[in-house]
């Protein structure tokens, strides 16, 4: 934001030095640094990390995202490079959850609901997501909400 | 709402995928009886089982898909109203938890 103000201001004034011209940006101490909100895209990206941990080793060369969209959409993304056409590939699997059960959307128009094993394993990394985004992210316990005191070696003395 | 984490109060159900087994963990909320696994001993095989009506199996599978997305929806809301609290703080998020613990308690049976 700062830069983007400074390059606007510099194309008004026509000078790369504001303080010439008696214009002082306001700069963001570290304490407002350290304390600015982060934004929707910057946690789903950080839940998106332990999502991606889920389903064991990621295969060399794939990149795996597996996170959180809304209450009611969990999205699998994956992406990697075919061995033998150095083609990039990719696979975006969209998981809706419906009231008579959870729908798999994939490309190419091909839906269908979760059922056996697969079901049971999506269950089950829906749940660990939650517990670990809970406790690593949010650093709040999954049962009741509550903010876990965060350790801070300044104040530990 | 003076308490933030209010909205948490509704505890959040204790799933097991595996054959739902942990009964006595949906005290809070119950699970339609035909998933419900007998708390003592296995029953004794009988010689001859009673024809199971298919209709009632169905029944009994949607059941099941019910509980499962209610209780992946509980998930997906809980994270979404912790992440709304951290982007914009607790105040302007408060009721969105409530709204849909409170729709789920009464889905579930448990209001009034």
């Amino acid at each position: 934001m700062a830069g983007f103000l400074k390059k606007t201001l510099t194309l008004i004034t026509g000078t790369d030095d504001l303080a010439s011209v008696g214009i002082t940006l306001p700069k963001m101490t570290a304490h407002q640094r350290a304390h600015k909100r982060p934004t929707e895209r910057e946690l789903i990206q950080k839940e998106s990390e332990i999502g991606s941990q889920l389903f064991g080793p990621i295969p060399a060369g794939h990149h795996r995202q597996f996170f959180n969209l809304d209450r009611s959409t969990w999205i699998w993304y994956e992406e990697w490079v075919d061995p033998t056409t150095k083609k990039r590939q990719e696979a975006t699997i969209r998981y809706e959850i419906h009231q008579n059960g959870i729908l798999k959307a994939q490309e190419g128009a091909r839906y269908n609901f979760l059922e056996g094993q697969e079901l049971t394993n999506f269950i089950t990394a829906v749940q660990i997501y939650y517990e670990r985004t809970m406790r690593e992210i949010y650093h709040c316990d999954p049962t009741t909400g509550q903010k876990h005191p965060v350790f801070t070696p300044s104040r530990a003395v | 709402m003076g308490n933030s984490y209010e909205s948490f109060d509704q505890p959040l159900r204790e799933f097991m995928p595996a054959g739902f087994a942990d009964v006595q963990s949906h005290d809070t909320y119950p699970l339609p009886k035909s998933h419900r696994t007998p708390r003592e001993t296995v029953p004794v095989q009988t010689a001859v089982e009673p024809p199971v009506q298919p209709r009632e199996a169905k029944r009994a599978d949607l059941d099941n898909a019910r509980e499962i997305a209610r209780y992946l929806q509980d998930i997906g809301a809980r994270i979404e109203y912790v992440r709304t609290r951290e982007t914009s703080g607790v105040a302007s998020t408060a009721n969105t938890y409530q709204q849909a613990s409170v729709g789920s308690q009464s889905d579930y049976g448990l209001a009034g």
